[in-house]
C-alpha cells in the first residue's frame, strides 16, 4: 500500500538523505486511531507535502512530528518518529530543545500581539536563551530576508506586529520559526486565511526556502502541492474514520501516475 | 559585532549548544514558576476553608428549634447566656426582603423591557446609571433612604428596609434581565412580528419566556446578594425584638442583629453570632446556587 | 406588518447589544399603551435616579459648610469631638486598598492561572465555583471572621512574628491588638480576591490557543509560554479586574468596620502597620449611630465624596474590561 522511500532503494529522484522518519505511526486521541501506520521518509532539503481530504489525519500527522499533539489530553502516538536518527518520543533529549530543531507555521498567521516585529522575529532564540543582542540582530536580519520580509520591515522593526498585513504576518511567523535555524520546518495549511496574491508569495517562498531546511506542508489545495512540492503523501479516511497512508512518491508520479486508483480519483477532482 | 562566527553551519551549532547548556535553567524556572501557581491556588482556598470551618463549626450547634423561633432576649449579670434566639430578626428579615423582592421584580422587568424596546439617551442614561449602581457601596442606598425618609417622618419602619434593599436589588436584576432580553435571536422576534402580532404580545409570549432562565438568574442573584446586606438597612428599620410581621413596625433582620451582636457586652452574644452568620449564610448560597442552576439552563439551551 | 424603513435598521445606541440592525423601535401609533407604559417606567426610574443624587447633594451640603475647610486640614476625625479633618480616613482607605491589592492580584492571578493551565478542564468549573463562593459570603460575616478568628490570631501570633521577624523596625513597631490596618488589609484581600480570579480566568481562557502553540512550537517551556506571551495578551483584562476589585475595596463598610478598631486617641492616624484607623466607608458606618444635629451632614458629605470616588472607578473598570473584550475580534 505504501511506497515507503528507504536510504537503499533507488528512486526515480537524486537520492538524499532522510531528516525525518515516520515508521509506522499512529495517532490515538482516547484510544481511538485518527490516523495509523504511516511509513514515509522526509528528504533533505525537499518540500513533502501530506494531501488528502478533510478528516484524512494530515494536520494531526503533522502534529505529531514535533509533539504538539501532546496539547490535548488523551492523545497518543505509537511507531516511530526519527529525527536523523533520534526517535523524538524516546530520546533522553527534552522536548524543548527537540521542538527548535523542528519549526512550525500554523493556519492563521499567530505572531504574538504584544511583541514587535523584531520581538517576534527573535522570540524563539530568546526562549531557548540566546542573549547575545548582536546575534539576534543578525538573527533577525538573517530570518526575515530567508522570509523576503526584511526589506518592507527592515525600518519599522520596533512595530507592533499586529499593524502587518495577512501574508505579511505569515511571513513574520516564518521568520521566526526560521531563525532558530531548525532541520525541519512544518507547515499546517499556511495559505488557507490568504489571499491570492499573498498565498502565491508564500508559495515561492517555501520553494526558496528549501536549500535552507526541510519542509513538510499539509495543504487542502492539491494544484498547491503540484506547484510546490517534490514528494508528496496521500491520505484518506477509512470506513472506520481513520485515516490512512494511501500512496508516496515524487509529486510528478503522485499526479501524472499513481499507483492506486483513489489517489488518481483524488488528483483527478472526483472527490474532495 | 557577534562573537560567533557568521557562518551558517556555525550559527546553528551556536544555537543548538545554547539551548541544551540552557535547559536546566529555563525547566527549572518553568517549574518554580508553576509551583508559584499551585501555592496561590492554594492561599486562595485557606480563607475559604476557614470562613466555612469556623461558621458550620461554630454555628452548627445554635440551629435548634428554639434558637430559631424564640425571639433575643438579653442577658444579664445572673443569666450571661440567655440570648434567646432570632426568631424576631428571622420574622424581620423576611418580611424586609419579601416586600423588596416584590417590588423589585416587576419594576426591574419593565425597566429592561423599557431598555430593550425603546431608543435614546435617556435609554442610555439609565442603563449607565443600572450598572454605576452595582457598585456602589451599599450604604450610600442607606444613607439616602434615612435622609429622605426617615429624617422627614422621624420614624423606623421595617418597609424603608425594602426600599433600600430595592436599590441593591433592581440595578442586578435590570442589567441580567436586559442581557437576557437580548440574548433573544432575532429570528425568533422577527417570526413573531411578522405573525402580525403586537410588539407587547410578541414580548409576552416569545421574548420573555425565552429570556426566561437568565432572568431567573438575575432575580436570585440579586436576592442572594440583598439578604446578607447591613448596611442600607441598618439605620432606617430601627429594631425590635419581638417577631414582627408588619412592615409598618420596627423590624431587625439578621444581619443587623449580628451587627449590634457583634459589639455586644456579652460573650454570649458575640458567640452566637456564629449561629446567625450559618442560617444567613445557608439562605444566600441557597440562592446563589439557585441563580447557578439557571445559569446552566440557559447554557442548554 | 411593521413597516422596515431605513430609521428602523439604524444600529441602536449601545452598540454592543445583539439589537444592532435590527428594527428595534416601536413605530408610533402601534401598541401605544405598551409604550407609555414603558416610557413611563423609564422615567420614573430616570427620575429616582436624579432624586437620589440630588439628594445626596443637597444634604451633604450643609456638611461641607459646617465642616468648612477643617475636612482638608490635617488633624484628626473624632465625630464626637467635631473634629473633621477626612486626612485619616483617606489614608485608611488608601492605605487599606492598596494592601489588599497587594496581596489579593498576585495569588488572583496565579489561581486564575493555575485554574486554567493545571486543574483538568471537567474540575474547572467546580474549582473556579468555589474560590467564587468567597465572593458570595455577606461583609458581615467577613466582619465576624474577622474580628472573632483571624483578630485573635493576628494579635496573638500573626503580628508578634511580623514584629520580630523586623526586629520592631517601622512600620512593625509599636503595640499590636489584631484588629487595625493589617487585619483590614486581610480581610479586604480575601473579599476581592475571587472578584480577580474570576476575571482574569476569564481573560485567560480567551488567548487564542495558536499563540500557545506557535510559542510550544519556539521550544518554549511551559513558564515562558505564560509568562512571555499569555500574561502579556491578558494585560489589559486583567487591568480591569484589577480597578473592579479596586472599586469594591474602596466602598467596602461593614466588614472593615467591624476589624480595623476606628480612629482613635491613642491611634489618631494609621501610622503604623498595628495601627486601628478607618477607613471613608467605614466611619460613615460607625458613626451613623451618634448622628444628630449639623454633624450628621458631614457624614452625608462623607457619602457623596465616596460615592463619587468608587462611582468612577467602577466606570473605568467596566470600560476597560469592555475593551479588552473586542481585543481577540
Amino acid at each position: 500500500m505504501d511506497t515507503a522511500e528507504t536510504r537503499d532503494q533507488p528512486t526515480s529522484v537524486a537520492v538524499s538523505e532522510p531528516v525525518l522518519s515516520l515508521r509506522d505511526v499512529s495517532v490515538l486521541f482516547s484510544g481511538k486511531a485518527a490516523v495509523r501506520n504511516a511509513t514515509f521518509d522526509v528528504q533533505a532539503n525537499k518540500v513533502t507535502s501530506l494531501i488528502g481530504p478533510s478528516g484524512s489525519g494530515k494536520t494531526t500527522l503533522l502534529r505529531a512530528m514535533n509533539r504538539l499533539h501532546e496539547l490535548t489530553p488523551g492523545a497518543t502516538v505509537t511507531g516511530q518518529i526519527l529525527l536523523e536518527g533520534e526517535d523524538l518520543y524516546k530520546s533522553t533529549v527534552p522536548i524543548t530543545v527537540l521542538r527548535s530543531r523542528i519549526g512550525m507555521v500554523f493556519q492563521r498567521p499567530n505572531p504574538f500581539p504584544t511583541m514587535s516585529i523584531l520581538d517576534n522575529a527573535v522570540a524563539g532564540l530568546r526562549f531557548i536563551g540566546v542573549r547575545d543582542k548582536a546575534f539576534l540582530a543578525e538573527s533577525a536580519e538573517k530570518a526575515l530576508s530567508e522570509a523576503a520580509l526584511w526589506d518592507s520591515v527592515k525600518d519599522r522593526l520596533k512595530a507592533p506586529a499586529a499593524t502587518l498585513s495577512g501574508g505579511e504576518q505569515q511571513r513574520l511567523c516564518i521568520a521566526r520559526a526560521m531563525a532558530v535555524e531548525p532541520e525541519v520546518l512544518l507547515m499546517d495549511e499556511p495559505t488557507a486565511s490568504l489571499d491570492p496574491v499573498a498565498t502565491q508569495q508564500i508559495e515561492e517562498l517555501v520553494m526558496s526556502l528549501k536549500q535552507f531546511v526541510t519542509i513538510v506542508i499539509v495543504t487542502h489545495n492539491m494544484q498547491q502541492a503540484n506547484r510546490v512540492s517534490d514528494n508528496c503523501a496521500f491520505l484518506l479516511m477509512a470506513e472506520d474514520r481513520t485515516g490512512e497512508l494511501i500512496e508516496f512518491d515524487t509529486t510528478e508520479k503522485i499526479f501524472n501516475d499513481p499507483k492506486d486508483s483513489r489517489t488518481l480519483d483524488y488528483t483527478l477532482g472526483r472527490f474532495g | 559585532m557577534s562573537t560567533v562566527d557568521v557562518g551558517t553551519h556555525d550559527r546553528r551549532e551556536f544555537i543548538r549548544t545554547t539551548s541544551a547548556k540552557s535547559y536546566r535553567r529555563r525547566a527549572l524556572s518553568s517549574r518554580i514558576f508553576m509551583s508559584l501557581l499551585v501555592l496561590a491556588l492554594l492561599i486562595a482556598f485557606v480563607p475559604l476553608a476557614s470562613i466555612l470551618q469556623n461558621v458550620v463549626g461554630h454555628g452548627i450547634h445554635y440551629l435548634t428549634w428554639g434558637f430559631l423561633t424564640t425571639s433575643q432576649q438579653l442577658p444579664s449579670i445572673t443569666n450571661t447566656n440567655g440570648i434567646g434566639g432570632i426568631g424576631n430578626a428571622l420574622a424581620g428579615t423576611a418580611v424586609v426582603d419579601l416586600i423588596a423582592i416584590v417590588i423589585s421584580i416587576p419594576t426591574a422587568i419593565l425597566l429592561a423591557i423599557s431598555m430593550f424596546e425603546l431608543q435614546g439617551r435617556w435609554v442610555v442614561a439609565v442603563r449607565t446609571a443600572m450598572e454605576t449602581f452595582i457598585g456602589l457601596p451599599s450604604i450610600v442606598f442607606g444613607v439616602f433612604t434615612y435622609v429622605s425618609l426617615v429624617l422627614t417622618t422621624h420614624q423606623y419602619h421595617a418597609y424603608f428596609g425594602s426600599l433600600a434593599l430595592t436599590f441593591i436589588m433592581v440595578p442586578v436584576m435590570t442589567v441580567n434581565a436586559l442581557a437576557a432580553l437580548q440574548s433573544v435571536p432575532d429570528t425568533l422576534i422577527e417570526a413573531g412580528l411578522s405573525l402580525g402580532l403586537r410588539p407587547s404580545r410578541v414580548m409576552l409570549h416569545i421574548i420573555l419566556p425565552a429570556a426566561r432562565a437568565r432572568v431567573f438568574t438575575g432575580i436570585f442573584l440579586a436576592f442572594s446578594r440583598a439578604v446578607g446586606e447591613t448596611a442600607p438597612i441598618l439605620f432606617v428599620i430601627g429594631a425590635s425584638t419581638l417577631p414582627n410581621f408588619n412592615p409598618g413596625a420596627q423590624a431587625t433582620s439578621l444581619p443587623t442583629l449580628m451587627w449590634s451582636y457583634l459589639t455586644g457586652a456579652y460573650p454570649s452574644q458575640r458567640e452566637a453570632c456564629w449561629g446567625i452568620a450559618l442560617v444567613l449564610m445557608v439562605a444566600v448560597l441557597f440562592f446563589n446556587v439557585l441563580s447557578r442552576v439557571f445559569v446552566a439552563r440557559t447554557q442548554q439551551s | 406588518m411593521e413597516q422596515v424603513t431605513t430609521e428602523n435598521l439604524e444600529p441602536t445606541a449601545d452598540a454592543g447589544s445583539a439589537q444592532a440592525g435590527r428594527e428595534r423601535k416601536l413605530p408610533t401609533g402601534s401598541d401605544r399603551v405598551y409604550r407609555n407604559t414603558l416610557w413611563t417606567v423609564l422615567t420614573l426610574v430616570g427620575v429616582i435616579v436624579f432624586y437620589f443624587i440630588f439628594v445626596l447633594v443637597k444634604n451633604s451640603l450643609p456638611g461641607w459648610q459646617y465642616a468648612g475647610w477643617k475636612m482638608f486640614t490635617t488633624g484628626t476625625w473624632s465625630f464626637g469631638d467635631n473634629n473633621f479633618s477626612v486626612w485619616p480616613l483617606v489614608l485608611g482607605t488608601v492605605l487599606t486598598t492598596f494592601f489588599a491589592l497587594l496581596m489579593a492580584v498576585p495569588v488572583g492571578v496565579g489561581a486564575a492561572l493555575a485554574i486554567v493551565y493545571l486543574i483538568p478542564r471537567r474540575l474547572r468549573l467546580a474549582v473556579s465555583s468555589l474560590i467564587e463562593l468567597l465572593a458570595v459570603v455577606p461583609s458581615i460575616v467577613y466582619g465576624v471572621w474577622g474580628a472573632l478568628v483571624m483578630a485573635g490570631w493576628l494579635g496573638n501570633k500573626g503580628e508578634p512574628w511580623l514584629k520580630s521577624v523586623a526586629h520592631g523596625a517601622w512600620p512593625f513597631n509599636g503595640a499590636t491588638s489584631g484588629y487595625g490596618m493589617t487585619l483590614g488589609s486581610i480581610v479586604l484581600a480575601v473579599m476581592i480576591m475571587p472578584i480577580v480570579t474570576a476575571i482574569s480566568r476569564d481573560v485567560i481562557v480567551a488567548v487564542p490557543k495558536e499563540l500557545t502553540e506557535g510559542a510550544l512550537s519556539l521550544g518554549a517551556t511551559r513558564g515562558q509560554v505564560i509568562r512571555k506571551v499569555i500574561l502579556p495578551s491578558c494585560k489589559t483584562g486583567i487591568v480591569g479586574a484589577v480597578t473592579l476589585a479596586t472599586g469594591r475595596a474602596l466602598g467596602e463598610t461593614i466588614a472593615l468596620a467591624t476589624v480595623l478598631g476606628g480612629v482613635t486617641q491613642m491611634s489618631p492616624w494609621p501610622d503604623r502597620a498595628f495601627s486601628t484607623g478607618s477607613t471613608l466607608a467605614a466611619e460613615i458606618a460607625i458613626d451613623f449611630g451618634a448622628i444628630t444635629g449639623k454633624a450628621g451632614n458631614v457624614l452625608f458629605a462623607l457619602s457623596l465624596i465616596l460615592m463619587l470616588i468608587v462611582g468612577v472607578v467602577t466606570y473605568f473598570a467596566r470600560s476597560i474590561i469592555r475593551r479588552n473584550e473586542r481585543q481577540f475580534r
